[in-house]
């Protein structure tokens, strides 16, 4: 589940599932984190697995970032990219 | 009740619990019958003993039961009331689902008393025959067959409904159940995904475009979706087939992708189309599509020229390729073969030997096969030549303003690969004249009641040792005012010339006629129509045009099958032999002043009139002669298109077969002559090219 | 942990068949004799839901609904299964929230397939 905001208030670590079960709770950590502008690191080492709304999710906050010139971008992505992959979805952020 | 570990057993239990809750509810209904929970409880009794019994494979039961069960959903729906006669035959039911529970194959006594029971159920509550259906037991879906021929590469655009992460209907299991029934390409599009500020991150906000290969048929490929909820939009196309012409290697082009995609509209394209650069950057940059999606189509773009690619070398794997001179030489040398046999054949029947004679007999046997197969060699489907001119049909229709459809027809039928070849060009300017003078614009096709999309056919099919082709268009027709005018104007006829409309038809073979207004792009490059005559003729065939005012034109050709080799009947005009094809032959009849007709080529055969040609003449020049006066010259009846004309020989030798060459320089611009052959004695035969003869007659007589 | 399975059907002998067919093709099962007692025994560790249509307390469709309402595994994949076969009442299911549709009779495979189907998961 959403867990510590880094000390930079720009690297958000989640934590659990990153599944529609979840989402809106990841969803409000992330909105909270984007509350100061500059750029948002999401680190997703904690996060066991990640379907489809996970995945529209992090694309959404991409897209969030771009429009006020900042950018994510998103650590441990595996799983992440492994979804964008399987969906032939653009896995924005992943680094 | 603890259940039994056979479920028959447990099903007979539980029967017996469902026919005394259905008899309880039975008596409490004649008590008061219009106690809907109890008419309800009746009816599920009866469901749940049709459902387990119809998956034990008790089929008798569950006809009888799906009866019982309707008359029931009738009464409790409110259709009809409770009488008792329901009573009655409710509880005859109950007694009769004991019984057939208590054997194990109901015999015929059995069967009769639930037929019994059913019909009088029927009388008493008549259904409407759907609804009663008694003896159907639902079947099992049907396990889907391969409905398909080959493979085939589907276009499935998904939409899901914005619930569909709510319902289990995950998008990712259907797009793994795809990926089982064979090749796929997934593009999944996010530009609907808002930010995040604005996301209902419950809800759905992605779609797809899939790819998909396979050869598992249409009906497997719907299956997938069977369960998806109604309000996802989907969309299954088949974009390319293992049956389509693998000859035509072009797919659609970027924009028409994205346009049938409906990722754009064609105003979009159009629009786009008119900055110079790349048109996908184009359509992104004027934000029309967003990138991805433009991604996509490159993908299915892509996807389908390879596969159209591997297709064509997978055909020709279980071939080999063999260079196309080869192929000539080795036609060539079988020509050789059969013009030295007859130099055999000649010395053999000189030498009277019987078994040099027997010998050359079965080497004639023997050259004809190796012939027949060298010809076969030689041969292409005419959808080689025709399948190239779609994509200049398409062009030229777009940059016309036309629309066209190209319907191809016989495109099986096999012609001599160097007649496919000297065919292109004739043909390509008979398409261009009929896409650019016969085919009206869509606006005026509508203004004449025609469909506002014009057609063209172009069809091919054998006719003797021909093969004929039409290229006909429904457009508007010649007009023939236009060229009896234009001709007048070129003084190709005389202002008084009475014409028929055929014959004006046939005036746009004349050398240098054209009717466009004015010169376009398209048709007005230099040839005219009687280069397209002549081509056709130097291969030996003819063409002619047919034509009807505001119903369209068509052009029909008479192809020989081959070039290569003719067979013919020799002729001698003045010590120099001809030969005539064997084709154009009708018979030889004997000259005798009887049938002249005068000063008049005109000649009486079977009853008609007939024009006629003497050869001497015609070629030497010479009128009168001194064999003229003995009669004994003969007349050979030969027929091109639907004319008939004699003409006039001095002698009738033999048959021949051969390779026929080009005309060396003697010869060129000898009109009436197509071809030379060598003959078994090494002289040299010219070709008749019956069908000028036949015009010219026709035009003199 | 093998998936499970939780079957709602008031006929014993229907479950009892639903549940050999189950477990030889892996699954756990859990069974439920009506809606309203679907409704209780359903938690995160149920993967799919099978439900009859007809039942008495509370029929298929009330449940379907009662759990896509509710907050206990809300999403979780629900075929209906039964002997109705009309278009009309596979719409009912379908906006009630149904996953899918077998109709009985069916085949052992048919069934495993249809679950296979729904059951795989979604999460990477």
């Amino acid at each position: 589940m959403p867990a510590r905001t880094g000390t930079e208030a720009s690297t958000l670590v989640l934590e659990g599932p990153l599944t529609f079960q979840t989402i809106h709770a990841h969803r409000d950590a992330i909105m909270k984190s984007m509350g100061s502008s500059g750029d948002l690191t999401i680190d997703l080492s904690g996060v066991e697995s990640i379907d489809l709304a996970g995945a529209q999710l992090l694309v959404a906050v991409h897209r969030s970032l771009a429009a006020r010139n900042a950018s994510l971008r998103v650590t441990h992505a595996e799983r992440y990219r492994r979804i964008c992959g399987f969906a032939g979805i653009q896995p924005l952020g992943a680094t | 009740m603890s259940p039994s570990v056979d479920p028959l057993e447990t099903f007979r239990e539980e029967v017996t619990e469902l026919l005394s809750s259905l008899e309880r509810a039975l008596m409490k209904l004649e008590d008061d019958p219009a106690d809907t929970g109890m008419i309800d409880e009746a009816f599920r009794s009866m469901h749940t003993i049709k459902g387990s019994g119809n998956m034990l494979g008790l089929t008798e039961l569950g006809a009888f039961t799906h009866t019982v069960e309707t008359v029931f959903a009738h009464v409790r729906d409110g259709h009809a009331a409770v009488t008792p006669r329901l009573i009655e035959l409710g509880l005859a039911a109950r007694d009769h689902i004991e019984s057939l529970l208590a054997t194990v194959e109901p015999d015929e006594r059995l069967n009769a008393d639930g037929a019994a029971i059913v019909n009088e159920l029927l009388q008493e509550y008549p259904l409407d025959s759907g609804r009663a259906g008694g003896a159907t037991v639902p079947a099992a879906p049907a396990a889907t067959e391969s409905d398909a021929q080959g493979e085939t590469t589907w276009r499935i655009q998904l939409l899901p409904a914005s619930s569909a992460f709510q319902t289990g209907n995950n998008p990712v299991p259907l797009i793994r159940e795809l990926m089982e029934l064979g090749e796929v390409l997934v593009a999944g599009f996010t530009d609907q995904v808002p930010p995040v500020e604005e996301l209902d991150p419950e809800l759905c906000m992605l779609s797809w475009d899939i790819l998909l290969t396979t050869d598992a048929g249409e009906n497997a490929v719907r299956d997938v979706f069977i369960f998806v909820d109604d309000d996802w939009d989907i969309r299954i196309a088949a974009i390319d087939e293992s049956s389509l012409d693998a000859a035509d290697l072009d797919y659609k082009r970027l924009g028409e992708i994205l346009v049938e995609r409906g990722d754009i509209t064609a105003d979009d394209l159009a629009n786009a189309v008119n900055t110079r650069s790349y048109i996908g950057d184009t359509l992104v940059q004027q934000g029309f599509v967003s990138p991805e999606r433009v991604e996509a189509a490159l993908k299915e773009q892509d996807l389908v020229r390879k596969r159209r690619e591997s297709r064509q070398s997978l055909e020709t794997s279980n071939t080999i390729k063999v260079r196309t001179e080869k192929l000539d030489t080795l036609v060539n040398l079988v020509g050789e073969f059969v013009s030295e046999h007859a130099t055999l054949q000649r010395l053999a029947t000189q030498a009277g030997d019987p078994e040099i004679l027997s010998t050359a007999e079965r080497l004639e046997g023997l050259i004809r096969d190796t012939r027949d197969l060298a010809m076969q060699l030689h041969m292409v489907p005419v959808e080689v030549l025709f399948s190239g001119y779609r994509r200049l049909v398409r062009d030229l229709a777009k940059e016309l303003g036309k629309d066209v459809k190209l319907v191809l027809e016989g495109v099986d039928t096999e012609l001599d690969k160097n007649i496919v070849e000297r065919l292109k060009d004739p043909l390509l300017h008979i398409i261009r004249n009929s896409l650019d003078h016969g085919l009206e614009t869509p606006e005026e096709r509508t203004a004449a009641g025609k469909h506002p999309q014009g057609t063209l056919i172009m069809k091919a099919y054998y006719s003797g040792a021909h093969v004929a082709m039409r290229i006909s268009d429904d457009g508007r027709g010649i007009n023939t005012d236009a060229v009896r005018e234009k001709a007048i104007d070129r003084g190709l006829i005389s202002e008084d010339a009475q014409l028929g409309e055929q014959e004006l038809n046939e005036l746009i073979f004349a050398p240098g006629f054209s009717t466009a207004k004015k010169t376009t792009s398209v048709s007005g490059r230099g040839v005219g129509m009687d280069v397209v005559r002549q081509n056709i003729e130097n291969l030996g065939g003819s063409i002619r045009i047919e034509s009807e005012r505001g119903q369209g034109s068509s052009m029909h050709l008479r192809i020989p099958l081959t070039l290569a080799i003719v067979e013919g009947l020799l002729v001698e005009v003045a010590d120099q032999a001809y030969m005539a094809t064997m084709s154009s032959v009708v018979e030889c009849v004997e000259l005798d002043d009887s049938n002249r007709r005068g000063d008049q080529k005109l000649m009486q055969y079977r009853g008609k009139l007939v024009p006629f040609i003497d050869l001497r003449e015609y070629f030497l020049g010479i009128t009168e002669n001194r064999e003229m006066t003995g009669g004994r010259r003969q007349i050979l009846m030969v027929h091109s298109e639907d004319r008939m004309i004699g003409l006039v020989v001095d002698n009738i030798r033999d048959t021949f077969q051969s390779v026929v060459k080009t005309l060396g320089k003697m010869y060129e611009g000898v009109e009436g002559v197509s071809g030379a052959v060598v003959l078994g004695d090494g002289r040299l035969a010219l070709m008749l090219d019956i069908d000028r003869l036949s015009r010219l007659a026709a035009h003199t007589a | 942990m093998a998936d499970t399975v939780l079957i709602v059907d008031d006929s014993v002998s229907m479950r009892q068949m639903e549940t050999l067919i189950l477990k030889a093709g892996g699954y756990q099962v859990v069974e439920a004799a009506n809606g309203k007692e679907g409704v209780e025994k359903l938690t995160e560790d149920i993967t799919v839901v099978i439900t009859d249509y007809n039942m008495p307390e509370m029929n298929g469709i009330e449940f379907i609904e009662a759990v896509r309402a509710g907050s206990v595994n809300k999403s979780v994949p629900i075929l209906i299964v039964t002997t109705e076969s009309e278009a009309e009442k596979k719409q009912e299911g379908k906006r009630a929230g149904a996953t899918g549709w077998l109709t009985k009779p069916f085949e052992q495979d048919q069934l495993l397939r249809a679950i296979k189907k729904v059951a795989s998961p979604s999460d990477f």
